[in-house]
């Protein structure tokens, strides 16, 4: 898939996206970023979602809104309204009704979507299966916490390490991690009376996930997910995973925790995965901007580095040369009117909505401004001296 | 006193009045727009007003007054159109504002409520959490991207 167009979708008016290697939504609560990328994999994984429902015994009767309700979660049969709402793949006009009511031959996984509710997958320190959701809920939790219940169970066998782990992720993003996130502590699989569990131990004794900070306990399930994707073999992804989709990966985390997490994602792209992402954090947009920045320039691979404080080793030199090859897109979804491509992100355009970066720049801009107009007009502070700093 | 009187009284701005945006180039008019509401009395073109005085000053581009309510006197929007590429674009505008305010001093003009403006001529290498920016924030000056909405 290289485009997918919406049209009268929930509150989406109009949404055209064309992806890049690195796709970026961003844009007020309740914009519709959320419901395109369950679109995106929707339209990819038709067959596998429709044989995952029925190995849970979920019949939906061929009926479109049931499914929806399944699907996107209850009551959400609403934002497909008939006559009016249409989903594009490539160009083409797709019967979505049809679709979902013919079983699809393709049962391939080819997206796997991390939710922004990630953290519900955990249940007293350990991923829910499928069945222990509710029907109402949406079936993007539900999937990818079976997901990290079925990783546990086949690679995780046992008790011991799971972070840091010297066969799992590069030694680099590792030591970056460890610092940003986990500090002392390690994660490692226990058992507590018999029930194997997630805990984290700094030396004191293990510490169960309800007392984790609300940081780790967001993180873990996005680290099992990126375990998921990065399998330990010599092959550089998993099965026949094309897409990830991760909803707001800034979630709970320092931006420093949200710099390595963004490093990683880098990664992903190198493997070929093409990764769309939905976030409100401006560190994000900034990394976009950089790489665009970069390409247009003839940055190197230790200028991509610097931005994360990363080690040139090879491996990471690597990395960042592949990267600055690839593609990124930004679009703006703008709950006034159709969504907007602002993949440029010049702070100097005559597009509001670029200018600011879909409005994540807009209060410091009212800071920046607030501040110089007290200073201009404070005639105890202002003197001429004063702009001799920084010659 | 109005803006245009006291423009009038200031050492080397005699002349130098205009209505509107019209001291503005028509390559710099492109960069400052009106809101609906908004009303100008006047603007100046103090480059070129002060260059026979200050021939070698890192002089500021203008000035453009904005009409307030009968009680307060004219808001001074103090703008610099410059190039916002790099990093010596942000000393060379932080020059230009030390020059600016110790001009202003001892004018009539010094009496108003000011900001000083940046607006970059082209694309800019900066975004508003720029540190660079901040920087300059705290010296008075605030960075507007390309466009100025008055």
């Amino acid at each position: 898939m290289k485009t997918l167009a919406l049209r009268q979708v929930g509150q989406i008016t109009e949404a055209d996206l064309s992806f890049g290697d690195l796709t970026v939504l961003v844009g007020p609560q309740a914009s519709g970023k959320s419901i395109t990328l369950q679109w995106l994999k929707l339209m990819v994984d038709t067959g596998q979602i429709q044989e995952r429902l029925d190995t849970y015994g979920i019949d939906f009767g061929g009926d479109l809104g049931a499914f929806l309700d399944v699907y996107f979660g209850e009551g959400m049969h609403a934002i497909w309204r008939a006559e009016e709402s249409e989903v594009k793949v490539d160009g083409k006009t797709v019967d979505v009704a049809k679709r979902i009511a013919r079983r699809q031959k393709d049962k391939n996984e080819k997206a796997f979507l991390i939710p922004a509710q990630r953290v519900l997958a955990m249940a007293n320190g350990w991923p829910r299966p499928f069945q222990a959701f509710s029907p109402g809920d949406p079936y993007s939790v539900r999937a990818f916490s079976e997901q990290l219940r079925v990783l546990m169970e086949r690679e995780f066998t046992g008790t011991g390490p799971l972070f840091p782990k010297s066969n799992r992720l590069k030694g680099d993003y590792r030591t970056l991690l460890q610092q940003s996130v986990f500090a002392d502590f390690k994660l490692s699989v226990d058992k507590f009376q018999s029930q194997k569990r997630l805990v984290l131990d700094a030396g004191g004794g293990p510490l169960p996930f309800m007392v984790w900070s609300a940081g780790q306990r967001e993180f873990v399930p996005l680290l099992l997910g990126l375990y998921w994707l990065m399998p330990p073999a010599k092959v550089a992804r998993r099965d026949k995973i094309e897409w990830v989709i991760i909803e707001e990966l800034e979630m709970g985390l320092h931006p420093r925790a949200i710099s390595a997490v963004l490093l990683i994602i880098l990664e992903l792209m190198t493997r070929g995965y093409r990764v769309c992402l939905s976030t409100h954090s401006p560190q994000v947009l900034e990394l976009v901007w950089a790489l665009e920045a970069l390409r247009r320039h003839q940055g190197k691979a230790d200028d991509l580095l610097d931005l994360f404080e990363a080690r040139h080793s090879q491996p990471l030199r690597s990395m960042a040369g592949q990267v600055l090859d690839k593609t990124s897109r930004v679009y703006y979804f703008d709950p006034t009117g159709p969504v907007r491509d602002i993949t440029e992100l010049d702070p100097a355009s005559s597009e509001a909505q670029e200018a600011s970066w879909g409005g994540l720049l807009e209060f410091s801009a009212r800071a920046n401004a607030a501040v110089a107009k007290a200073v201009a007009n404070d005639p105890t502070y202002i003197t001429p001296d004063l702009f001799e700093v920084g010659e | 006193m109005t803006f245009s009187v006291d423009v009038a009284a200031t050492a080397g701005l005699a002349g130098a009045h205009r209505p509107g945006l019209q001291a503005l180039t028509s390559t710099d008019r492109n960069h400052v727009s009106k809101r609906q509401s908004t009303n100008f009395s006047g603007s100046v073109n103090l480059d070129a007003a002060l260059a026979p005085l200050y021939p070698n000053a890192n002089r500021w581009d203008y000035v453009i007054a904005q009409r307030r309510s009968a009680n307060h006197r004219d808001l001074l929007h103090w703008v610099e159109i410059h190039p916002a590429s790099g990093d010596s674009n942000v000393h060379e505008v932080a020059k230009k504002g030390t020059w600016l305010l110790g001009w202003l001093k001892g004018t009539p003009l010094a009496g108003y409520e000011r900001r000083l403006i940046w607006i970059a001529s082209g694309r800019s290498a900066f975004n508003a959490r720029d540190p660079r920016l901040k920087a300059l924030s705290g010296r008075g000056i605030e960075f507007a991207g390309r466009y100025l909405e008055i």
